[in-house]
């Protein structure tokens, strides 16, 4: 056979390079193979940390505690303590209640969640302690950066796609080499950062170290780390926010966690998992990345940070400028801040008769209104109980239920105890003198109070932890609970924190109201026989609207003013959300409230009547029994394939609750345009507008919240709450935070010391009669205008 | 500033160093510098920069010692190698009988412990308190914290800021975190202050303020004192001896007089020019022996002994030396005219001054035209000054610093 020289391809020709191969695949596989069978030692020491510390926080062994075995409230309480050391209470009791969310979306969340917290806390552990000591010897050693650099350069270029496979070869599927393949993503900007930092101490602070005959580790440790202290954070909360975002990726290599829900939601298309999962993600990095921030630092939200994170993840002085200019405008704030809390020496302003008299009806009037939720709510049946439990629409006949029993007022009438209790410290704040001495000693007793309790919390959590029982734990858990929340309510009133007063009155008593009209126009189920509304709530939404009324007669006439200068044109944001907000009550009002997927309202009178023949039809027939059986099953699956019955919030046969929801909104669109300044630029009328605004958003968000949590409390599993009472949740959220914005640039006005007793006649005078004072700023001014 | 001449000896000397920054400092940048090139020739030929060139000056126990210059000059280096923050690449520096280049670890570190060290921009620690930051030295030579504090507070008493010890650096204000500075120096009780143009960042006030408390704190503790400035005012001002450096080599060295009535070169008198020398220039320059006459003497014999030319007087001393009249030519020509005797020629309201006073104090007492007397502490008299002889001396020195060539500064 002769050779077609013709046939051969041209070398100009793509097709003659296939004529070669350069082995490169091979020789890498060979590599591996080798280091796989003869350097078994190296693999297993390098496995060791990573293994040692998922046996200690996440085995399966049921006969040893693992994090998952901790009881929820002690991990929410932790998440509480680690907050508020590491940042502020505030912070603290947002982790504290966002991680107990986390374990409220459904029956796999609360393990995947503790898991995904103890794997990013594996990684971040290992990322320190290899992070920043070398990100120290890079600092101090040229040498060792200049090696250092091109690595992390490398780790941060190739995708974790290309490395997945090797870890996944030697250290097999899993949670270690997931976790090994997330650090490489997540140590560079801590290496970097801490490199940094240590190269940016000055200089002359250094020497000045050297000269008094510092020796090299004292300079290190004296001078180098604490200045570098602030970058080093940076870089620890970089790695961590890096590390959740590998979450998902850590899941594709077998690691636990939510990101195995996201997986299993993708693979099944599961929309409601995918979605509740990613609710649960989010809500595990907004807690991680807010308590691992540098103080005053929260100028961006979390998706904002994420973004920062992986733009500047190779450039860390862009990060630390990026940083640093937020903080500036930050650092502005501060200082109005500061410069009003020197001015605060002085006494707030008088209260006048008008508005002592309003104050006093609001404070008396939410008394009354929490004492209403021991009277009976509701008789002969459950009211918001009926829509999602049976036993609760035929089965109390002749009984009564108190407003905090679940078949009573349930969460309408907690909702608006807790509202009731706000509005009465808030509105009898301005009528108490006190001094410095309680605020002095109750923040000595709250430190020895926090530190002993937090002390014992963790002894027993340690304790729980080997295995040694949780007798005392639970009741532990609930004092402190209440402690922080009684601690924090009353160091909030001492030092008369800007809401405590007749605003924070409106806005509480309005969102009391809201509740107990929401109980009052809720229907009840179609399949009640007999309800009637107890004494409680007829006296509930009596005194909530009178608490409302009252806290409004002081909000005419009490002297608030802005902190600084508050812009003049009109607001067309406010009036954007204002309206915003009425349009998605709207749509929530007219979407689904409820989802009826219990078996019971699935299957029509007909078709019951249909099943009880058969039954009857195969009595004692064994061939009948099974063929009948079949059929029934057969009717009942076709029926659960069918729409579940659902009602909107405006059906005649749903619970109602669209019609005060609209009424609410409306409203509070209404009064947003007084708040936005449209008629009338004057700080007074924006004030007032702006606090009914927030009071009619906070009713708007307390209906649809009592709705869904009193499903949660009492509903059976398949009665399910819908998606109209979430966007009427989120319309009320903006209604709230619209009117918000502005009521938070206002402050009690101060009297100053060197006024003259005329200047306050003036004060009194001109506050008393009209609500637009004009006074000189020599005189009274607004809590910081600087 | 005086000095007390008997503890004299030297304690700081710097002998031919050089020090070249660089890859390959001992190459051939440093034979380049030793065979005399300049600091520019040496960068072109070798892209090596020369930080000193054969720099050597020694510094005597209990004197202030300025090394002045423009930045670039080598001063830090210079100020730098004493306590060996940087290495020289050749020469020897003794201090105390040490060779500081053989010093390392331990050693080195006690070495320092024996010295204060105070920088342009404070260097304070922002972390910790006043008095933590003024204690730093004591803790880092294991002081324990009581003793600590205790020496702390008095060396803030010295600068006087014991009010502010538990305040943070940033609470103060730039005058004040240099007193921290300072104290902090001041607190280990070092042999040997060295100072980095402690007050150049300070505002021209503050600044002159901060050298007279320096003066008087010296005035009291007797430290030896190498200070760095770029401003020749200042060194000139508290200086006991000056030494002008131009990149990287001495340029002079000498008192203050001595710079400003004797610049060495045109880069000198380009410095001294705006200098106001009658704030640097002393008495003890252009005093004389004074001429003295009996008061018993006959008018004519005191006439020939004073001599009518010159127009100085001759002074009439008491029998412990102090100056008590004055007989100006003119005077006695007048009396001898009128047929007076010596007695009624014999003025009083003559103006006394010390050897060590500056010009600028005595402009009023010159502007009489009368001779001035000059005495020591004990108010006898040492010798004499006219004024006619303040203004050739000043005008001398001027026409001399205008004489320099000038030279363009990059």
């Amino acid at each position: 056979m002769s050779i077609n020289f013709a046939a051969q391809p041209q070398f100009t020709e793509n097709s003659w390079l296939d004529g070669f191969q350069l082995h490169f695949g091979e020789w890498t596989k060979q590599i591996v193979d080798w280091t796989d069978q003869n350097l078994e030692w190296l693999i297993a020491i390098v496995r060791w940390p990573f293994q040692t510390l998922f046996d200690l926080l996440l085995n399966e062994d049921p006969s040893r505690t693992s994090i998952i075995d901790i009881p929820w409230y002690w991990v929410a309480i932790s998440f509480f303590i680690i907050g508020s050391v590491a940042r502020n209470t505030k912070i603290g009791l947002m982790a504290g209640v966002m991680v107990a969310t986390c374990g409220l979306l459904g029956p796999d969340y609360w393990s995947e969640t503790t898991s995904t917290f103890a794997m990013v806390f594996i990684s971040v552990l290992l990322c320190t302690i290899i992070g920043i000591p070398l990100g120290i010897l890079c600092g101090r050693s040229d040498a060792i950066w200049n090696v250092t650099r091109p690595t992390l350069d490398a780790m941060q270029v190739v995708h974790s796609f290309v490395y997945m496979l090797p870890f996944i070869f030697f250290w097999k599927v899993g949670e270690v080499s997931a976790t090994m393949v997330t650090m490489v993503f997540a140590l560079p900007p801590l290496v970097r950062l801490t490199n940094l930092g240590i190269r940016q101490v000055p200089e002359d602070v250094i020497e000045a170290s050297r000269s008094f005959g510092a020796t090299e580790k004292r300079v290190l440790t004296d001078v180098q780390l604490p200045l570098a202290r602030p970058a080093i954070m940076t870089g620890l909360n970089q790695t961590l926010l890096l590390a959740i975002s590998m979450l998902a990726i850590a899941a594709l290599m077998g690691a636990g966690g939510l990101g195995k829900l996201l997986l299993r939601a993708i693979s099944s298309q599961n929309l409601a998992l995918a979605a509740s999962g990613g609710l649960a993600f989010f809500l595990v990095a907004v807690v991680l990345d807010r308590i691992s921030q540098r103080e005053g630092n929260d100028g961006l939200n979390l998706l904002g940070r994420i973004r920062e994170a992986w733009q500047y993840r190779k450039d860390p002085e862009g990060l630390l400028a990026a940083q640093g200019e937020r903080n500036v405008t930050n650092d502005a704030a501060a200082i109005v801040d500061a410069a009003a809390a020197a001015q605060e020496a002085e006494a707030p302003a008088p209260v006048s008769s008008r508005e002592r008299l309003g104050l006093l009806i609001a404070g008396a009037a939410s008394v009354v209104a929490m004492i209403s939720v021991l009277l009976p709510w509701g008789k002969d049946s459950g009211l918001i109980s009926s829509w999602g439990r049976r036993s609760d629409e035929t089965e109390l006949i002749g009984q009564s239920a108190t407003g905090i029993e679940a078949s009573g007022g349930s969460m309408f009438a907690v909702f608006m105890l807790l509202l009731s209790a706000i509005a009465f410290a808030a509105a009898l704040r301005p009528l108490v003198r006190l001094g410095d001495t309680p605020s002095r000693m109750l923040n000595r007793f709250q430190g020895v109070a926090f530190a002993v309790l937090g002390a014992g919390a963790f002894l027993v959590w340690l304790l729980n932890l080997f295995g040694a029982g949780s007798g005392p734990l639970p009741t532990l858990g609930l004092l402190l609970f209440a402690a922080a929340f009684i601690a924090i309510g009353l160091d909030t009133w001492v030092r008369a924190t800007p809401r405590a007063g007749a605003d924070g009155a409106v806005i509480a008593a309005i969102g009391a109201f809201g509740a107990a009209l929401g109980y009052f126009t809720l229907r009840s189920s179609e399949f009640v026989e007999s309800y009637s509304h107890g004494i409680g709530a007829m006296v509930a939404i009596a005194a909530t609207a009178l608490a409302a009324g009252g806290a409004i007669l002081a909000l005419t006439s009490a002297p608030y003013g802005p902190r600084r200068p508050i812009r003049l044109n009109v607001s067309w944001s406010m009036i954007a959300g204002g309206f915003l907000a009425v349009a998605l009550i709207f749509v929530g009002s007219y979407s689904a409230w409820m989802f009826d997927e219990r078996l019971d309202s699935l299957i029509t009178p007909d078709m019951q009547a249909e099943i009880e023949r058969l039954e009857a039809e195969a009595e004692g027939d064994m061939g009948k029994q099974i063929q009948n059986g079949q059929t029934i099953t057969n009717m009942i699956n076709l029926a659960q394939s069918q729409d579940a019955p659902m009602r909107t919030g405006l059906d005649s046969d749903g619970p109602g609750l669209g019609y005060p929801m609209i009424a609410l909104g409306v409203l509070g669109a209404i009064s947003s345009l007084f708040g936005a300044g449209l008629f009338g630029a004057g700080e007074q009328a924006r004030w007032k507008g702006a606090t009914i605004t927030a009071g009619l958003g906070l009713a708007n968000i307390v209906i649809p919240a009592s709705w869904i949590f009193s499903f949660t409390r009492s509903g059976e599993p398949k009665a399910i709450t819908g998606a109209g009472s979430f966007f009427a949740l989120v319309g009320g959220v903006i209604l709230f935070a619209a009117g918000r914005g502005v009521v938070n640039e206002f402050r009690r006005r101060k009297v100053y010391a060197d006024m003259t007793s005329a200047g306050v006649q003036m004060v009194e005078e001109s506050l008393d009669p009209s609500p637009e004072p004009q006074l000189s700023e020599a005189l009274v001014r607004g809590g910081g205008a600087v | 500033m005086s000095t007390d001449n008997s503890a004299s000896d030297e304690i700081i000397r710097l002998e031919n160093v050089y020090k070249i920054f660089g890859p390959q400092p001992r190459g051939r940048a440093l034979k380049l510098a030793k065979d005399g090139l300049t600091k520019n020739e040496v960068q072109a030929a070798t892209d090596h920069v020369v930080g000193m060139t054969d720099v050597s000056f020694d510094v005597k126990r209990g004197e202030t010692f300025v090394l002045m210059g423009l930045s670039g000059s080598g001063k830090s280096t210079a100020i730098r190698t004493v306590n060996k923050l940087h290495d020289i690449t050749d020469g020897k520096v003794i201090v105390d009988g040490t060779d500081v280049q053989q010093l390392e670890g331990t050693a080195l570190q006690q070495f320092r412990q024996k010295m204060g060290m105070v920088f342009q921009h404070f260097a304070l620690f922002p972390h910790r308190s006043v008095i933590d930051n003024t204690g730093y030295g004591l803790k880092v030579q294991g002081v324990e914290k009581s003793e600590r504090d205790r020496r702390s507070l008095e060396a803030l008493d010295l600068v006087g800021l014991r009010a502010f010890a538990q305040s943070s650096p940033s609470e103060l204000s730039g005058g004040m975190q240099q007193r921290v500075g300072l104290a902090r120096a001041l607190a280990s009780d070092p042999d040997v202050l060295l100072m980095d143009e402690a007050f150049s960042a300070l505002d021209p006030l503050i600044r002159r303020q901060m050298q007279d408390e320096m003066m008087a704190i010296q005035e009291h503790l007797q430290k030896t004192i190498l200070f760095i400035t770029h401003d020749l005012n200042e060194a000139l001002r508290i200086g006991d001896r000056v030494c002008i450096m131009k990149d990287g080599a001495v340029v002079q060295i000498g008192t203050p007089d001595e710079i400003l009535t004797q610049p060495a070169t045109g880069y000198v008198a380009e410095f001294v020019q705006d200098v106001d020398q009658g704030r640097v220039i002393d008495v003890a320059t252009i005093m004389r022996g004074a001429v003295t006459i009996d008061a018993s003497m006959d008018l004519q014999a005191a006439i020939t002994k004073i001599g009518t030319n010159s127009g100085e007087g001759g002074f009439v001393v008491d029998e412990s030396g102090r100056p008590t009249g004055l007989l100006m030519p003119k005077d006695a020509l007048l009396a001898t005219t009128r047929g007076n005797d010596l007695a009624s020629a014999l003025r009083t309201d003559f103006e006394k001054t010390t050897p060590t006073s500056k010009f600028n104090h005595i402009y009023a007492a010159a502007g009489k035209g009368l001779s001035i007397a000059v005495v020591d502490d004990n108010g006898s008299l040492v010798g004499a000054l006219h004024p006619r002889e303040m203004v050739e001396e000043m005008g001398r020195v001027e026409s001399l610093i205008d004489g320099f060539e000038r030279e363009v500064f990059m």
